[in-house]
C-alpha cells in the first residue's frame, strides 16, 4: 500500500529511528511500511499519524 | 503503541524465535507464519515416522525400532531448528537496531555479559551432564571427588565454554545493525 509516510517524515525532520521509537515499533517494521511493503493495522496507522501530527487521509488515503 | 514491558509469553516467544527488540505487529505476524509453518512441517514428518514405524516394527526388532525412532526424532528436531533459524534470519527478526554509538556500546557490553554468562551456564551443564553419565558408567572405580576435579574433563569444557562464548558473541555482533 503506498503512503506518504516518509514524505512527511522527512518533511518533519524526523528520522526512521525517532519515529520508530515514538511510534514503539522497529525501525524495520517502520521502513517496510514506507516502502509500502507491509499493510499496518488500523491501530498502528493511527499511532504513526499522531506521531507525526498528522491524519489518516493525509497519510494513507488514496496515495 | 509506546514501549511497555512484556509478558512472559512474549518473552518466551522472542527468546525461543532469537528475536531482540519490539515485538511489533509486523514481528508478531511472520512468528505467526513461521509457527504454522513448522507446525505443518512437524505433524507431516511425524506422520510419515509414525506410519514407517509401523512397517518396520514387523521388519526389525524393538532394539532397532526404538534407535531409528530416536535417531529420526532427533532428525525432525533439527529439521524444524534449521527451518525456524532460516525464516528468522532471512526476514532479518533477528536482527538488534543500534540507534547512536552509545547505545551500540551499551548492546556489545551487553552482549559481553550474556556471552560470560552463557559460556559459564554451558561449562555447568555439560560438567553436570557428564558427572553424572561418568558416576553411572563408573569402570574405573573413581571416588566422586575424584570425577569432580578430573583435570582432562575440566579442560576440555572450559575450553568448549570458552569456544561457545566467543562463537555467539561474534554472532551477536554480526547482527546489530546501526
Amino acid at each position: 500500500m503506498n503512503n506518504k509516510v516518509k514524505l512527511i517524515r522527512v518533511s518533519k525532520n524526523l528520522q526512521q529511528k525517532d519515529l520508530a521509537l515514538k511510534v514503539g515499533i522497529s525501525r524495520q517494521t517502520l521502513s517496510l511500511i514506507e516502502k509500502g511493503r507491509y499493510n499496518p493495522s488500523l491501530k498502528l496507522c493511527v499511532s504513526i499519524a499522531e506521531a507525526l501530527d498528522s491524519d489518516l487521509n493525509s497519510l494513507f488515503w488514496k496515495v | 503503541m509506546r514501549k511497555t514491558k512484556d509478558s512472559l509469553y512474549v518473552r518466551i516467544i522472542k527468546h525461543t524465535y532469537g528475536i531482540h527488540g519490539y515485538f511489533d505487529e509486523y514481528k508478531k505476524q511472520e512468528v505467526n507464519r513461521i509457527g504454522n509453518n513448522a507446525f505443518i512441517i512437524l505433524f507431516i514428518l511425524f506422520f510419515l515416522q509414525m506410519f514407517s514405524t509401523v512397517f518396520l516394527v514387523s521388519l526389525l526388532d524393538a532394539d532397532d525400532v526404538l534407535t531409528v525412532l530416536l535417531f529420526t526424532d532427533l532428525l525432525i528436531f533439527f529439521t524444524i531448528i534449521f527451518y525456524v533459524n532460516i525464516a528468522v534470519s532471512r526476514l532479518k527478526l533477528d536482527q538488534v537496531e543500534a540507534y547512536d554509538n552509545n547505545d551500540y556500546n551499551f548492546k556489545i557490553n551487553k552482549f559481553k555479559r550474556k556471552c560470560i554468562l552463557m559460556a559459564f551456564n554451558f561449562f555447568i551443564c555439560e560438567r553436570i551432564l557428564f558427572f553424572i553419565l561418568d558416576l553411572l558408567s563408573n569402570d574405573k572405580h573413581l571416588t566422586i571427588p575424584q570425577l569432580i576435579i578430573s583435570p582432562r574433563e575440566n579442560i576440555v569444557w572450559g575450553i568448549s565454554a570458552i569456544f561457545v562464548g566467543i562463537t555467539n558473541y561474534f554472532v551477536y555482533k554480526h547482527k546489530i545493525k546501526k
